[in-house]
């Protein structure tokens, strides 16, 4: 059967394994051994860290013997991140994760991760990340430009993901909020009430960072 | 209804301590609304507040993680922060106050749409401007103070022109809880024989300086203790670690017989109003004890500062073991006869009180360090004395009759030399000012003597306050004109001389024969 250019063929014990040009993003003969052979590989992350980050979503398999793994300790959470759609579409219409504890995030732009508020709040509790070898490869740029992605700071790039609340606060300014201060700070004198939030908004940083000194 | 915002930007120690502060407030302006603003890890210290309409948060770690991160865009932060504000943003406040004198408020309370605001903030030019004398004083004073003279609480106070109701209840009590409290606490006074037994908490946390109570000492303490049948220990634990692990090796000490208490900070209130007395270092537990009226002993390392304020506690000021001390203190409070292996101390136990001026500490017990104690009582009478007060006459009676003439002349005589340097400075600025204004000239010498003068306010002389309200004063100018400047700051020059002369009569009043009072010039 083929989807959009993913074909999903049946391995040896039955079980739907998608073939992407030319590629199985998982074992043809036992995708389940080979699943839990990957979860004792990552054997110490699961037993140091209960959220994880697994790099592409394959069909599953490995994710379901990773939260198997994290069960065994108590409290857990997955956040899977595979930036094919059609993937991750033709994956819940056959064989959706039961396990409320894993959560499948796509987008195809490394930015739109960052721009996202689950995603964000998910990597402050400074998880663990391990990667299916096979999907990572398929999408080697898409996840490199995810691993080593620095954000753009100029608020202007942004306006679409800006709150309306924010927006009252920023106005039209373009630039990093820390330029924008410094601005405020070089103006004679300070007219916009709104200009008081914004510096009271990097001062907030700016205690975070003494304290950590 | 008047809409009243209260920023509490710093720690849950302040937040509880606040409270008192807030609620005389409301004593004092009925049909008013008040409102508190804080960071989102303290929203469970702000809810223990009595009174309060509205509590508005700031999730100031996610907005530090989004702004101090690579991998964040600033968007991120800017949407958290309008998001938390937007209410506090869109509201048409009577009065805006930054409570807790932080820099973040200070910004923040200049961009509230408020009729009034009281308390440090950032005016139009970028500086700070204080509101009142009051402010000043906590802008430019405690911060450079090494020890406190005037409360923060009588500073907040006297700042928002809102006398302290001692009388009234601060911080709200669960009634459940409090009730399941009395009737625990009720079982463990009986498990000693009797409904009068004393149960004494003594909390685990780490004070703020990060000191601690050691094993050793609370081995001591609760041998002490549980040997008489009047006293019964219970360990009160935050549910931390390090707290759990403490609770274990007691308990192998003592096979398991300790009653341990673990509770969050929104269950305090019935915990500690069910105690007899509570013994801790300077925490939250301490904070809220002290609130909620119970009788508490603070330990705290010998030279830094104490929570407690309130009149009827006790602070042990700690170089040495200090067991002996805390069972002298209940020996005293209670009338008990707990045994003591030595009434000499190492450490100064001081006492919370309360006079005409507001809350004072009085060394009641153990080494007497007479120059600390002469610093104290005479900057907190001099410092009342600037801020309007009178001068504690009885105060210096006192001090006459009990310190020797000899000790109090060379201490007289170490204080003028430090005021002859400040004056000698004082005049070398005004000289150089009047050359400054008629001719231009000097300009150099006249900053030069009064940098000198504003560093000076952080010496930790008595005359520290004077030179403090100079830099605040001069701070709070706001005029762009040369002139008006020059003139505003000869005009608290001036002042600080009449300040520096105030010292000088206090001075007087405190030598025994008496003395013609020489005038500063003449001084100088």
């Amino acid at each position: 059967m083929e989807t959009n250019g993913i074909e999903l063929q049946s391995s040896r014990n039955g079980l739907s394994i998608p073939v992407i040009n030319g590629v199985y993003l998982h074992s043809m003969y036992n995708p389940q051994k080979e699943a839990q052979a990957f979860a004792e590989k990552h054997e110490a992350t699961l037993k140091k860290k209960n959220k994880i980050i697994i790099l592409g979503l394959g069909f599953g398999y490995h994710v379901e013997e990773v939260a198997k793994e994290l069960n065994k300790q108590g409290e857990y959470k997955i956040l899977v991140i595979e930036p094919n759609a059609d993937l991750v579409k033709l994956f819940q219409a056959t064989r959706p994760f039961l396990d409320s504890n894993i959560e499948v995030m796509s987008f195809n732009e490394a930015k739109d991760y960052y721009l996202n508020e689950d995603f964000t709040n998910f990597l402050r509790q400074k998880p663990g990340i391990i990667k299916l070898d096979t999907s990572f490869n398929i999408n080697r740029s898409f996840f490199k430009e995810f691993l080593t992605f620095k954000a753009n700071s100029n608020l202007g790039e942004y306006q679409s993901a800006m709150s309306p609340a924010a927006k009252a606060l920023t106005g039209e300014r373009t630039g990093s909020l820390f330029d924008i201060t410094r601005e405020i700070k070089s103006q004679r004198v300070v007219v916009d009430k709104n200009d008081y939030l914004l510096l009271a908004l990097t001062e907030i940083a700016n205690n975070s960072k003494e304290v950590s000194q | 209804m008047k809409k009243v915002l209260f920023t509490l930007l710093k720690s849950d120690i302040e937040i509880i301590k606040s409270a008192r502060v807030i609620n005389s407030y409301l004593q004092n302006n009925p049909h008013t609304e008040v409102s508190l603003l804080c960071y989102q890890n303290s929203h469970e210290a702000c809810s223990l507040v009595k009174n309060i309409t509205n509590i508005y948060t700031i999730d100031s770690e996610k907005i530090a993680t989004y702004l101090n991160g690579e991998i964040y865009p600033d968007v991120l932060a800017c949407n958290v922060f309008g998001d938390n504000l937007k209410d506090v943003v869109a509201t048409q406040w009577d009065t805006v106050v930054n409570l807790s004198n932080d820099n973040v408020s200070a910004y923040l309370i200049s961009g509230l749409h408020a009729e009034e605001v009281i308390g440090s903030h950032i005016g139009n030019f970028g500086s700070v401007i204080t509101t009142n004398e009051w402010n000043t004083y906590l802008n430019s004073i405690c911060a450079k103070e090494s020890f406190r003279t005037i409360s923060a609480t009588d500073i907040k106070s006297n700042m928002l022109l809102s006398p302290i109701d001692n009388s009234i209840e601060v911080l709200k009590i669960d009634n459940e809880l409090a009730s399941t409290a009395s009737v625990n606490f009720n079982k463990i006074r009986l498990s000693k024989g009797s409904g009068k037994t004393k149960v004494v908490g003594v909390s685990l946390s780490d004070g703020r300086g990060k000191e601690y109570i050691d094993t050793t000492s609370l081995v001591e303490l609760i041998d002490v203790l549980e040997s008489s049948n009047e006293y019964k220990i219970v360990l009160i634990s935050s549910g931390e670690e390090y707290e759990k692990e403490i609770v274990n090796s007691l308990n192998a000490e003592f096979n398991n017989s300790l009653i341990t208490i673990s509770a969050q900070k929104s269950a305090l209130t019935a915990i500690m109003s069910n105690l007899d007395a509570l013994v801790s270092c300077s925490n939250f537990a301490l904070a809220t004890a002290e609130a909620c009226e119970t009788f508490t002993i603070e330990l705290v390392n010998a030279g830094n500062q104490e929570i407690l304020e309130k009149e009827g506690n006790f602070v042990i000021h700690t170089r040495g073991g200090f067991v002996d001390d805390i069972v002298y203190l209940l020996n005293t409070k209670y009338e008990t006869v707990l045994p003591v292996h030595s009434t000499q101390t190492e450490n100064s136990i001081y006492e919370t009180l309360r006079d005409d001026f507001g809350y004072f500490k009085s060394l009641v017990h153990g080494e007497v360090n007479l120059d600390q104690e002469l610093n104290y009582h005479l900057k907190r009478c001099y410092n009342y004395s600037l801020m309007g007060y009178p001068v504690n006459h009885e105060l210096l009676r006192n001090l006459k009759e009990k310190v020797p003439a000899e000790r109090l002349m060379d201490y007289i005589e170490t204080s003028k030399e430090e005021i002859t340097l400040y004056v000698k400075t004082l005049l070398g600025a005004l000289r150089s000012l009047k050359s400054t204004k008629e001719t231009g000239q000097n300009t150099d010498k006249f900053i030069k003597s009064l940098d000198v003068l504003i560093t000076s306010a952080s010496d930790n002389t008595l005359a520290s306050g004077a030179l403090g309200l100079l830099d605040g004063r001069i701070e709070n100018i706001s005029s762009t004109d040369v002139q008006d400047n020059i003139n505003q700051i000869e005009k608290y020059l001036f002042e600080l001389k009449s300040d520096l002369q105030q010292l000088t009569n206090i001075f007087g009043e405190l030598v025994s024969t008496p003395k013609r009072n020489k005038n500063i010039n003449q001084e100088a």
